[in-house]
């Protein structure tokens, strides 16, 4: 099992902490917050990152990519209120995390997809780090 | 909290065993004009054409369905969140026309706004003196 870097997030730590009592109480909240999650999928030539940032522009969110470090970054501008507020539980979301991946990726073909909140990063795995496999000789 | 996925097995793919998925709320915000009542909730991976609105009575129960599927052929490494479906149910005052009721979607946020009947609306009264 591939072990995995996680910059420890002490906003998230409360988070899971209020959604255990929501569990309790039976109601489920959706996650996509002040701090969004965030989802790694790979297969043999692909890695996958997704998260959710509802709201946001494209020309806000920056992706950087150094070595095998993903960060991400993303803020949501403030929309012009009108009327009375009566109700406020949409966070203003501003967030940046690094996904420290666990294979090499190649810089020259990382595509950054935003679509209906939902912001998907394609990145292929460098020729040099793809799973081989290795015949087994008899002897 | 994370799993871990095996890929699955060529005779049994993804999309064909679909999984019923379970509806979370979305959090919302809700400002109130002279005319009307506005509703934003935040519903990453729902377009316009998943976004249901019903109105029985007074309730009024916004649902919101998420395009977004996972990756099929892929394993998943990390997951802090599920990929879900929305819902969430309101109660509308007496205010409300249920007959007007109009929503959006854009960029994963759903935007229903809910008209005021005309009799709802405050009105100016002129004074004048006397």
């Amino acid at each position: 099992m591939t072990t995995y870097a996680y910059t420890w997030d002490p906003f998230r730590e409360v988070e899971s902490m209020l959604a255990g009592v929501d569990r309790l109480l039976d109601r489920t909240w959706s996650t996509a917050g002040a701090t969004p999650g965030v989802n790694v999928y790979a297969d043999d030539e692909t890695a996958v990152v997704t998260t959710e940032l509802p709201g946001v522009q494209p020309a806000d969110v920056q992706v950087q990519l150094h070595a095998d470090v993903l960060t991400l970054g993303a803020e949501r501008k403030a929309e012009a209120a009108t009327g009375e507020e009566l109700l406020a539980e949409r966070p203003a979301l501003r967030f940046s995390r690094s996904v420290s991946l666990p294979f090499a990726v190649d810089p020259d073909h990382v595509e950054a997809r935003l679509a209906d909140g939902v912001l998907t990063i394609a990145l292929k795995r460098t020729a040099a780090d793809r799973p081989r496999k290795i015949t087994v000789n008899a002897n | 909290m994370f799993s871990l996925l095996k890929p699955n097995k060529p005779e049994t793919p993804a999309a064909e065993t679909p999984v019923p998925r379970r509806s979370v709320t979305p959090r919302v915000d809700i400002r109130e004009t002279a005319e009307a009542v506005l509703v934003t909730a935040d519903m990453p991976g729902v377009a316009a054409d998943g976004v249901d609105v019903a109105v029985h009575g007074d309730v009024l129960i916004l649902r919101g369905t998420s395009r977004v599927k996972e990756p099929e052929r892929f394993q998943a490494l990390w997951r802090e969140y599920a990929i879900r479906d929305y819902e969430r149910t309101f109660r509308l005052g007496h205010a409300i026309d249920g007959e007007r009721i109009a929503a959006s979607a854009k960029d994963g946020v759903v935007r229903v706004t809910l008209p005021k009947r005309a009799a709802a609306q405050p009105k100016k009264i002129a004074v004048t003196a006397g």
